[in-house]
């Protein structure tokens, strides 16, 4: 599903990943762990072609870094659901406008729109709540709705920059349940935090420092 | 379906700087009405001019003590020319009794003079699409060749000038105008570049979601059209409503007919999407960095 080969991405002198290989495979939850400044959300632009390789190649699913055009990284992102660790909601518009965002691009019509969204909000616990705008929101439902909009258009991999960056500890647990249940229905899932607690035995668990990578905890 | 997310992402971009918004729409209002407003002037000068041509006739003087067999032969002649309407008779007795009436003589002036001096003549108007200038003068070259006619007086020379002068208004309005119209375009195109700058954020959003280039864009173009279409409907309102009232005391002056205001409003709207096709022109395109 994603593979990357030799990859390192430089910004200007600063390394942010080094030399990393490694193969996620479809239905896989893949921990990136590591302090701040490791090069986590590096790694989860590679993946979604927000950046190139310096050098080396990432593959994800039919779609290749050193030679996706613009129009090939569209098909990719209308396939993938991204938590972006700033890729904040949009103040100017209700939740379930925000949540419905992916299924405009994809074109949907308005009454699937309709169950898509409403199915998404209920999947992360905050339904009838499509009508609120995110200012009124705690930021925990924030988080949630984010992951709403991540998940809706049924992604087959999903990224999450340090999803439960302001949340306590249940509300970070409940969450990362969400990406084990999607990984179960087929969905690779790459979730990036410093948050050892999130972690359970059977999980992958990649370390990054300096932008080198380590498999184990 | 799509449609109306373009139409409400328009609205949110317009609401999310109001007062970017309002100073354009503002000023494109001010644009259209001095738009609508020339193109109102020059239409009534139009409407003067061919009013005046419509009224102005032949008049085709009878060679003096023309007999009243002759008078009527060259009526008939005259009636079946192409390009003529209707023709009038008026005999010399007539045209006296005009002439001391306008003058306000006595009827003993008459006696006076000795005899009547003035010819018969026939008044001939043109068929009502042919009536201009070059219809008439020619028509006046053509009569005056025939052998029983003195002369062939085409008379309303002030309306050839007035028709001359409105015909170089007109091209001085359409220079005018076609600047207006550009800056109309400069307008929309900041006014579009502005709001993508503002709403940087979505657009963001929407790259990471893989939106194609025309699902970016549409939005600002119907920003832009909306802008247009709103504003020039204003405009037209108010500036058919002010001929309106201009008409109303004044009777040589109308207000546009519909196709006029059509005509407007479908520039309008054309302009509006030229202005946001520019401002928004390199929006969508390129998906990474
Ligand atoms: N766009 C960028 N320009 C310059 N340097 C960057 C950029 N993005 C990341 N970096 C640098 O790369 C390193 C890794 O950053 P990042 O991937 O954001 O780490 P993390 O997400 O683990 O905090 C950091 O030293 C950071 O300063
Ligand atoms: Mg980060």
């Amino acid at each position: 599903m994603i593979e990357f080969h030799h990859v390192t991405k430089k910004y200007d002198d600063e390394v942010a990943l080094d030399d990393c290989s490694l193969k996620i495979a479809q239905g896989e939850m893949l921990v990136l762990l590591g302090a701040s400044g490791t090069g986590k959300s590096t790694f989860l632009k590679m993946i979604s072609f927000e950046d190139r390789p310096t050098s080396g190649e990432v593959v994800v699913g039919a779609y290749r870094s050193g030679t996706a055009k613009d129009a090939q990284v569209r098909q990719l992102r209308r396939s993938l659901g991204i938590v972006h660790q700033e890729f904040k909601l949009l103040q100017d518009r209700s939740v379930f406008e925000n949540v419905a965002l992916p299924l405009r691009v994809a074109g949907l019509n308005r009454k699937d729109i309709h169950a898509r969204v409403e199915e998404a909000l209920e999947r992360v616990e905050i339904p009838r709540m499509g009508a609120k705008m995110p200012g009124q929101l705690s930021g925990g439902q924030r988080q949630r709705v984010a992951v709403a909009r991540a998940l809706v258009n049924k992604p087959t991999v999903l990224l999450a920059d340090e999803p439960t960056g302001n949340l306590d500890h249940e509300m970070s647990v409940r969450i990362v349940r969400i990406f084990r249940e999607l990984c179960a229905s087929g969905t690779a899932v790459v979730l990036a935090t410093y948050d050892l607690n999130l972690i359970q035995p059977e999980d992958r668990v990649v370390r990054l420092e300096g932008g080198r990578m380590k498999e184990g905890r | 379906m799509r449609l109306s997310f373009y139409i409400a992402e328009a609205w949110r971009g317009l609401k999310r700087a109001p007062g970017v918004a309002l100073a354009s729409a503002f000023s494109l209002f001010a644009a259209w009405v001095v738009l609508a407003g020339t193109a109102d002037a020059l239409y009534n000068g139009w409407r003067f001019v061919n009013a005046a041509n419509a009224r102005k006739e032949l008049i085709v003087l009878m060679k003096d003590r023309s007999g009243a067999e002759e008078d009527s032969t060259l009526g008939a002649r005259l009636k079946a020319l192409d390009e003529v309407g209707s023709i009038t008779y008026v005999s010399r007795d007539s045209s006296w009794a005009q002439l001391t009436r306008e003058l306000g003589a006595e009827p003993s002036m008459l006696e006076a003079v000795g005899a009547n001096p003035l010819p018969a003549s026939w008044r001939v108007s043109l068929k009502p699409e042919l009536r201009d200038a070059v219809h008439l003068k020619r028509l006046a070259e053509t009569v005056r060749q025939y052998p029983e006619v003195q002369d062939a007086l085409t008379g309303g020379e002030w309306v050839d000038k007035l028709e001359a002068w409105v015909r170089k208004l007109t091209w001085v309005g359409f220079g005018f105008g076609g600047a207006v119209a550009l800056g109309v375009v400069v307008l929309v195109m900041l006014t579009i570049r502005l709001s993508i700058m503002v709403r940087s954020d979505v657009l963001r959003v929407l790259r990471l979601l893989g939106a194609g280039e025309w699902f970016v864009r549409m939005p600002f173009v119907f920003e832009g059209l909306i802008l247009a279409c709103a504003t020039s409907i204003l405009a037209l309102v108010a500036v058919e409503g002010a001929s309106r009232l201009l008409a109303g005391r004044w009777s040589d002056w109308a207000g546009m007919p519909l196709g006029l205001d059509l005509a407007f409003l479908a520039l309008a709207l054309v302009l509006g999407a030229v202005g946001s096709l520019a401002g928004s022109a390199a929006v969508g395109r390129r998906e990474s960095a």
